[in-house]
């Protein structure tokens, strides 16, 4: 086992190494100054000088995020369930969650925040709007991909249409809702920093990541925004470790996409 | 044919005219273009990057280009509009641009973190910022901001400063740059110019009031500004723009300002000659161009204290990183 750790981390680090010289190389070579691209020990300087700000707003994000992915996972969910039960419903009511998903979320926002004001709520559903159609794409396909061996087994034994769809078509919709989870959780950070842009509120010391972002640059504290977005893509990682954390639990004893690893 | 079916040196050819079309193209920076005159030396092309659309707020400089005074002056000048821009300071520590629009605040702010620029005119003594509320909403001064939603930019200087010396918090929303919001909600409240966003509301039937930014003691000049270096090794020629922007101003602060404007709305359908008319009359009612006679203000003057007392207040707020020399940033001087 460490055995694997050792190699799957060698090669990264060969790569990171090369990058951290090129950045180091380029600033050096082309004599960039530091508020075009600041070096990487000036940016982790001010990343430390800044820590209360953007810990801060990394929380104020991270809730943002938690409570869009939530809201996605349990609408599309729905949504799909919905779409999925019965065949007109999904020929029906599909294009328009196309058109939905078609329209550019920056050209939805000011219309969301007309509506639901400044704030959380507006961010959740900015979130919501990015998130919730892998959910429901990869879910529907899920539960209309059912074995039909295994759905004619059902009516065999009796089995209503409720049974059906609590023991057989939702958890063999799983391995695709995992997917469609996975892809949501790396767009919910963006959804929540867009958010953050426009439906944002607070005082600079209530300010979601997005918001810390433009006060820096209003500031021209260049090595401060290149920490703010590493800080940003922190949460991200974050945030889809846990999803593919929770994906393997749910999974790992009897998917084959699993099983096949070992 | 298709590329698959051509021999190899075809293939090698065709790969290499994309990349150098692809390379060509991604680094033509739209260089403005250089005018031979046929009679006398060849216009210096400069270009001078605003932080808006074209609107009256920058008639002085439409003013000047219209009535030949740049081109007297020796220069063939494109006014570059550039909404939402946040690295114009950038563009003209790098030179790609010659001159650009902003405010002293925002520059000593660049200047303390090493990006080399130098302010050489103040086209406005006094930054139009403000607030705007609705007279419904019984607000007066900026100490009752307390508490209350304003869509304001965040960080900026004048926001930090207010919410220091007046002791008060604000909750601050995101600009969205339109005025729907402010429209709809009569307990709205959002920054804007003096000289722009009242009359629209007006016109939308709301009875607006304006408290400047400026009641807070935070009072930045509006200015032009160009690379350090080149300001340093080119005197003469920053000077000759200056005049010639100063003549620009001079004449539209003095008369109709018919030229300015006409270019203006050629450029920006959205400005009427009503709507600018307003305007120029909001400079001359808020003193924003030449300022307070009586304080000594004058068109074009940089005052040293004022310039310091803003070093002192942005210290204060840390919003600096080392100190500024006062004198490499204000090349041309402080006029008395």
């Amino acid at each position: 086992m460490f055995n694997s750790l050792k190699n799957s981390l060698f090669w990264p680090t060969i790569f990171g190494a090369i990058l951290i010289s090129l950045w180091y190389g380029s600033i050096a070579l082309f004599a960039i100054p530091e508020y075009q691209l600041p070096p990487l020990h000036r940016i982790a300087e001010a990343g430390f000088e800044e820590r209360n700000i953007l810990l801060s707003g990394a929380g104020q994000t991270l809730i943002a995020c938690l409570i869009g992915f939530f809201t996605s996972v349990f609408g599309g969910v729905v949504l799909s369930v919905l779409l999925a039960s019965n065949p007109w419903a999904y020929k029906g009511v599909y294009p328009y969650i196309l058109i939905l998903k078609m329209t550019p979320v920056i050209v939805l926002a000011p219309i969301v925040i007309l509506w639901a004001g400044q704030g959380l709520v507006s961010i959740t559903i900015i979130t919501f709007l990015i998130c919730f159609f892998p959910i429901v794409v990869n879910t529907t396909m899920g539960l209309r991909s059912t074995d039909p061996g295994l759905v004619d087994l059902f009516k065999v034994y009796n089995g209503n249409s409720w049974q059906e769809l609590l023991w057989l078509r939702l958890p063999a919709a799983l391995p695709f809702f995992m997917t469609g989870l996975r892809v949501a959780a790396a767009l919910t950070p963006i959804g929540a920093l867009y958010g953050d842009t426009v439906a944002g509120m607070g005082s600079s010391d209530e300010a979601g990541l997005g918001f810390v972002v433009m006060i820096f640059s209003a500031q021209f504290k260049v090595p401060a925004l290149f920490a703010a977005a590493f800080t940003a893509c922190s949460i991200g990682f974050m945030f889809v470790g846990l999803v593919n954390l929770f994906s393997w639990w749910v999974l790992h004893k009897w998917h084959d996409a699993y099983l096949g690893d070992e | 044919m298709p590329i698959w079916e051509m021999n190899k040196l075809s293939r090698i050819k065709l790969v290499s005219l994309l990349i150098a079309a692809l390379f060509i193209s991604a680094c033509s920076e739209s260089e403005p273009p250089v005018e031979i005159e046929s009679d006398g030396p060849p216009l210096i092309p400069v270009i001078l990057q605003t932080d808006w659309y074209a609107q009256p707020e920058h008639a002085g400089f439409y003013q000047a280009q219209e009535l030949g005074f740049y081109e007297e002056a020796g220069f063939d000048v494109t006014i570059r509009p550039g909404a939402n821009m946040t690295n114009v300071p950038q563009m003209v520590a790098t030179k790609r641009v010659q001159f650009a629009v902003g405010t002293s605040d925002n520059l000593l702010m660049a200047v303390s973190r090493g990006i080399p620029l130098a302010a050489v005119f103040p086209y406005f003594q006094h930054d139009p910022q403000c607030v705007m509320v609705h007279k419904e909403s019984g607000i007066t001064d900026l100490k009752q901001l307390d508490g209350k939603t304003v869509m304001i930019g965040p960080g900026t200087g004048y926001v930090q400063y207010m919410q220091k010396t007046l002791g008060i918090r604000l909750q601050i929303v995101p600009l969205d740059y339109s005025l729907t919001r402010f429209l709809a909600n009569k307990a709205f409240i959002q920054q804007c110019f003096l000289t722009n966003e009242p009359f629209y509301a007006q016109k939308n039937g709301v009875n607006a009031h304006t408290i400047p930014l400026s009641t807070s003691g935070f009072d930045p000049y509006r200015l032009i500004y160009t690379n350090g270096d080149y300001a340093k090794d080119n005197p003469e020629l920053v000077e000759k723009f200056v005049e010639a922007t100063r003549r620009g101003w001079e004449d539209y602060a003095n008369g109709d300002g018919a030229a300015a404007h006409a270019a203006i709305a050629a450029l920006n359908s959205q400005h009427t000659d009503e709507s600018m008319n307003w305007s120029k009359n909001a400079m001359t009612q808020h003193k924003l161009i030449a300022g307070d006679e009586e304080k000594g203000e004058f068109l074009g003057r940089f005052d040293r204290q004022r310039i310091e007392r803003m070093i002192s207040q942005l210290g204060e707020l840390d919003m600096l990183d080392g100190t500024i020399d006062v004198d490499k940033a204000f090349p041309l001087g402080f006029a008395d």
